[in-house]
């Protein structure tokens, strides 16, 4: 399931910066906040353009806090990114899993409802090889979109966790 | 800045006798809830730093502040932590001023404090691995501390954090299943009751000065401390979130565990209970990917727009991974 903040959050996180600089010392500003506000049409090539505008124009020239705001923000990017591209593979396959370890129909939102909720009456045993094998992939797949290369993640691809 | 620096040169004469003026001052950085600001000094005799400390004014605290100590009692606390042996910056003088809010003024201790660089500086490199037991003494020199010394400091055992921090991740209501099955696994088993002890709350690569002269000369940011159960500090400073991707060392990303409880044991004579240490290193991990979830909604009020509080959200899932690894493929 997707983490929080949402995209939309996200993006509007990014929007804010970018309004709050200087358009004087950087004039392409205003162009990629329009493609920003303009959130259904989003999508990867017009994510790399603003990627490579944080690169190019204020990485390079900023300083101080909003030098590490652009850092943040190209960080921010990169996870809508790989979120628009991955996600609607991985909640198929959380959905197939979840609906067999539940033995339940339903959307995303309420079979994890559902999934917490065993777990925390312990109608399911946290013992259960199904329940254990859905958590590792359903992590993994959610690391993979926020946090690639964290340690623990990359521990796990080492150890050989089991992915989709 | 230029106020607080017209104002603090107002008053700091009256217990720096010597001062003539404030050469510059200059905001530290850090995650916690109180500012910290780096002055430099112009005396008689040469150039002199101190640091001041204080609570931001008013509505500036987030909403995490009901964790936190009175500052009056955070000064208190480093002081009777410097009478037993614990290294911390010398308190020079604690203030209630009504134009720059309650604080007080300590002694800088020169050193590296950014985790990032204490585990990857190669100018760390001799020392690195000889922390984790510096890490075991001072940790046990803190929970020498009589509790006696303290009156109204806020009680908080395994089982009162693990509520709290339900209670913040039910609020956030989000449904995350790593974390539920987590709660299930530590409710069932908390620790039996111990002897408590003046713990530090936050004890944690980050808020440790690193020195190559003397490894830790300073421990900072004693604002979350508390009375509890002393594993706490044990477990915290291992937690994957603060080994700064150095995932092998547990101990802060620079050390291994043995030689931080090895040390520990050897200053209390007593051994110590690995299960009791999971628990409260799984425990510590909630927490911190609680505390991330919290941050989005933080974001959401409205109270701290910024894109980094927005962001830190994605960063709840690591916590999430560092589970896995603790509760179901050890």
């Amino acid at each position: 399931m997707r983490s929080e903040p949402t995209i939309k959050e996200l993006i509007t996180s990014i929007t804010s910066f970018l309004e709050d600089l200087n358009f004087e010392d950087f004039p392409n500003t205003k162009n990629h906040i329009d493609t920003l506000k303009n959130i259904n049409q989003i999508n990867e090539s017009k994510i790399n353009e603003i990627i490579e505008f944080i690169n190019d124009d204020l990485i390079s020239h900023l300083t101080g806090h909003n030098r590490f705001y652009a850092f943040v923000a190209r960080n921010s990017l990169q996870i809508i990114k790989r979120e628009i591209n991955l996600i609607n593979s991985y909640e198929e396959r959380e959905v197939i899993r979840l609906e067999k370890l539940l033995n339940k129909k339903g959307n995303i939102k309420d079979l994890n409802k559902v999934l917490c909720k065993r777990i925390s009456d312990k109608e399911l045993d946290r013992d259960n090889n199904e329940l254990k094998d859905h958590l590792v992939r359903t992590t993994m797949a959610k690391l993979s979109i926020d946090q690639p290369n964290y340690s623990g993640y990359l521990k796990g691809i080492k150890d050989g966790y089991s992915q989709d | 800045m230029e106020n607080l620096q017209k104002i603090l040169s107002e008053i700091i004469t009256d217990f720096i006798p010597d001062c003539i003026s404030i050469k510059d001052i200059s905001r530290l950085s850090g995650g916690s809830s109180n500012e910290s600001w780096k002055i430099i000094l112009n005396t008689k005799k040469n150039k002199k730093k101190i640091v001041f400390r204080r609570t931001p004014g008013g509505n500036l605290k987030d909403e995490e502040s009901s964790n936190f100590v009175d500052i009056i009692d955070e000064a208190k606390v480093m002081n009777i932590a410097n009478d037993y042996n614990v290294p911390v910056p010398k308190i020079i003088e604690v203030i209630n001023d009504k134009n720059i809010g309650k604080g007080f003024f300590m002694e800088f201790i020169e050193g590296e404090t950014l985790g990032n660089r204490i585990v990857n500086s190669d100018k760390f490199k001799m020392i690195r691995p000889k922390l984790a037991k510096k890490c075991g003494e001072i940790i046990a020199n803190i929970h020498k501390i009589p509790i006696s010394k303290f009156d109204n400091i806020k009680i908080s055992e395994a089982e009162d954090e693990l509520l709290k921090y339900e209670e913040v991740y039910k609020a956030h209501n989000q449904d995350i299943p790593v974390f539920e099955y987590t709660i299930s696994w530590l409710k069932d088993n908390i620790p039996k009751k111990i002897t408590k002890k003046l713990i530090h709350g936050d004890f944690r690569n980050g808020n440790l000065i690193i020195s190559n002269d003397n490894l830790i000369p300073g421990v900072l940011d004693w604002e979350l401390f508390h009375i509890g159960d002393p594993y706490e500090d044990l477990s915290w400073i291992c937690v994957n979130s603060w080994r700064f991707n150095k995932i092998e060392l547990p101990v802060g990303g620079f050390g291994e565990r043995e030689d931080m409880y090895m040390s520990y044991e050897k200053v209390l004579g007593k051994k110590l209970d690995k299960e009791r240490l999971k628990f409260w290193e799984v425990l510590g991990t909630l927490k911190w990917g609680i505390m991330c979830l919290n941050m989005i909604e933080i974001y959401r009020s409205g109270f701290d727009k910024s894109i980094d509080r927005a962001s830190i959200g994605r960063r709840s899932s690591e916590t999430e991974i560092d589970l896995i690894r603790k509760l179901i493929m050890s």
